[in-house]
């Protein structure tokens, strides 16, 4: 993966100015990761995007007079998105970081976060209660500053084992039920959530505050312009504290961001020309907070038909790429058994490739590797043609063991009737072989079916990604679990009921 | 006259895992038309490889194949199969499409030709009463005995009427008097002024070749 990462920083997808091109075409793309959840960017019981990010963005699209869309992308991929051009920035809880601005350019911050210790009520008195005593267990998003000062503190010989999660929610839950002694949030997420886990509370106060930045491609200044100057005006006008007050995080320390903005007191940040003319909403919207925590019989009526839905993700990807990996498995098959002798090392390869590299990476490179080549496919492309070609190298092995199980004689026979080859595969070896290979395909069709979960790498949010992102925001895990375990069941039982038939059927022919 | 079958320093290569085997190493013969060619020699001397050359149902690794003096290891795909069509081949194995019934199996090559379903079935029980195999014609292959579907073989060969017969040891999985009705068919076949060519330990062949092969 770091070796990807290398290459795609080798070049830049898009060349163009990507200003020009939003004006041209009156959209702005944004990437964010419904996972991370509230209150950034989430989906609430109605399936509808909310979060102080989503209005943040609405809000300066209407400054910028542009359609701001809202991407899906995984949250430590969101860079990754940027540099191929599936998204024009990131806005996404991204903290500012040296590193980070070494290959990104970031705009001025739009929040001033602090990182909250969380720990179960009466269990930890003080930070120092990490640096020393005994051996203790904490978790953070992976990636994160917060992980950053975890890391940073096991260094210097706190006792202490640090934990990478995926989403945000997953460490204060097992700080809870006591797999975690301790989790370190922004202070956005720990106030926000805060109704969810009763049984937590802060540690000290909150430390080393920092700031959140959009982050754009490297090059794109008039675009971090443009964002900044909505940004100055969105604070001026009030409007920030308004979407922030919302989400219950406005707090003292965002007034830093009027001298931050007001003087242009920030890394490379050039000081826009400013219009008061910035588009006002009413202040009518109402408070947002975390949703109160469902569980039981009313997680399934609330968020059953989002599952439902996102099974015909998983449903539409299994039909689409199945019939294509047979397919090329046939050609595959007949070239490696019956081609010239010159094609069979290369496919030879392409299977023994495609078997041995894991399907996940084979994604990335579709997704964010091909657009540096100049192809560029959308999601649901990439993640059709990702399993199509990854499975046409099984499907291949499944039908030359098939073939090869058809006596030879067979061949010769139909030869010497005077068949062509190609008449004698298709009449007389190819029919044969198929009710050989049924069981098998089946048993292929149904672990793709599963496969098209690991499809969320590249932007997909299919039965298990919308799961994942589901228990994220209302932490009913166990239900949402059996739901959506059982969708699985529901959809894949019927294979094997068909591949029984098809199976009789063939024995009969 | 142009031979009916040539080869001029054929060689046949098997590559394997364990090393390449030499199946036919520098054959060159000419069979006139109207030849009968016995080929003899013990067992894993490539017999059934020169047959499979001789047939186009394999391509030689170098050398030169001719059929009516044209090259069949170089030549095209479609052009092999219409040879094919112009050969009765008799398999030691005698391979045959297990799904379908005798009759079938014997007169499929007259499919492309048009030939009516009930003509070919007529035609089919008397090839196969000619074999001895009577009143069997809608069993399925894998009703036969090895020496049945050898005699079944034979009448296959037959069914299209070819200008040459090529047949791998059709004698040996079969008694003496069974034996002595395929012998006289081939007899017959070659009295007719046609090509036969067979692969063979049985004297009572031998005796009957014009000419003799011997291979190793």
């Amino acid at each position: 993966m770091r070796l990807l990462a290398l290459a795609l920083l080798a070049t830049t997808a898009f060349a163009g100015d990507t200003w020009d091109r939003a004006v041209e075409k009156g959209v702005l793309r944004w990437g964010a990761d419904e996972e991370g959840g509230g209150p950034f960017v989430f989906r609430d019981d109605e399936d509808r995007l909310q979060g102080f990010e989503v209005d943040l963005a609405d809000a300066i699209g209407r400054y910028l007079g542009i359609r701001m869309e809202f991407v899906q992308g995984q949250w430590d991929r969101l860079p990754d998105m940027l540099r191929a051009d599936k998204v024009d920035l990131v806005l996404n809880g991204y903290e500012w970081t040296p590193d980070r601005v070494l290959a990104m350019e970031a705009t001025a911050p739009y929040y001033v976060y602090a990182l909250q210790l969380l720990a179960r009520k009466g269990t930890l008195r003080s930070w120092d209660d990490l640096r020393s005593g005994g051996p203790r267990k904490v978790g953070c998003l992976a990636g994160s500053a917060a992980h950053e000062v975890m890391l940073r503190l096991a260094e210097e010989g706190a006792p202490l084992e640090v934990v990478g999660y995926d989403g945000n929610t997953d460490a204060m839950k097992h700080v809870e039920t006591g797999n975690l002694d301790a989790t370190l949030q922004d202070t956005p997420i720990a106030s926000f959530y805060a109704p969810h886990f009763p049984g937590l509370g802060p540690v000290g106060d909150p430390v080393a505050p920092g700031y959140y930045v959009m982050y754009a491609r490297e090059g794109d200044h008039r675009l971090v312009n443009r964002l900044n100057e909505a940004l100055i005006v969105l604070f001026r006008n009030g409007e920030l504290e308004r979407i922030y007050g919302r989400y219950g995080i406005w707090t003292p320390e965002q007034e830093q961001l009027a001298t931050i903005l007001e003087t242009g007191r920030f890394y490379g940040f050039q000081k826009a020309a400013l219009s008061e003319a910035a588009a006002r909403t009413d202040a009518t919207a109402g408070e947002v907070r975390a949703g109160e925590r469902r569980r039981g019989w009313a997680v399934v009526t609330t968020y059953g038909m989002q599952l439902v839905r996102a099974a015909g993700v998983t449903v539409l990807l299994s039909l689409v790429s199945f019939p294509l990996a047979v397919a090329t498995g046939l050609l595959i098959a007949l070239g490696r058994i019956y081609g010239p002798r010159w094609l069979r090392p290369p496919l030879a390869f392409y299977v023994e490739f495609l078997r041995g590299t894991p399907l996940m990476l084979q994604l990335y490179f579709v997704f964010f590797f091909l657009p540096e080549l100049g192809v560029n496919i959308p999601a649901f492309g990439c993640a059709i043609l990702g399993l199509a070609i990854n499975y046409s190298a099984y499907e291949s092995e499944i039908y030359r063991a098939g073939i090869q199980a058809v006596p030879k004689g067979q061949m010769e026979a139909a030869l010497s009737l005077g068949m062509s080859r190609l008449t004698a595969l298709r009449r007389i070896v190819v029919p044969q072989a198929a009710r050989i290979v049924v069981p098998p395909v089946v048993n292929d069709f149904i672990a793709l079916f599963k496969d098209t979960s690991v499809c969320s790498v590249v932007t997909i949010i299919e039965l298990t990604k919308r799961f994942s992102v589901l228990s994220q925001s209302t932490q009913a895990t166990v239900e949402l679990m059996l739901m959506t375990g059982a969708l699985y069941l529901l959809m894949s039982y019927p294979l094997s009921i068909v591949s029984r038939r098809l199976e009789r059927g063939l024995e009969a022919a | 006259m142009t031979p009916h079958f040539e080869t001029r320093n054929a060689c046949r290569v098997f590559r394997s895992a364990t090393g390449d085997v030499r199946a036919l190493d520098g054959i060159s013969l000419a069979v006139e038309r109207g030849a009968f060619l016995a080929v003899t020699g013990p067992s894993g001397r490539g017999k059934t490889t020169l047959l499979a050359l001789l047939g186009a149902l394999d391509r030689p690794t170098s050398g030169l194949v001719l059929f009516d003096g044209e090259d069949l290891g170089g030549a095209s795909e479609p052009h092999r199969s219409r040879v094919r069509r112009r050969l009765g081949i008799v398999f030691q194995s005698s391979p045959m499409i297990e799904r379908l019934p005798l009759w079938e199996n014997v007169t499929y090559p007259l499919v492309p030709r048009g030939v009516p379903t009930r003509e070919r079935r007529r035609l089919a029980k008397a090839l196969l009463e000619r074999v001895g195999i009577v009143g069997r014609d809608a069993a399925r292959p894998e009703e036969l005995s090895g020496g049945e579907r050898q005699r079944v073989g034979v009448a296959r060969a037959l069914a299209a009427d070819p200008e040459a017969i090529l047949a791998d040891e059709p004698t040996s999985d079969l008694d003496r008097g069974t034996a002595e009705a395929v012998v006289a068919l081939l007899r017959e076949f070659h009295a007719s002024g046609r090509t036969v060519i067979v692969a063979t330990h049985d004297p009572v062949l031998e005796a009957l070749a014009t000419r003799t092969l011997r291979l190793g």
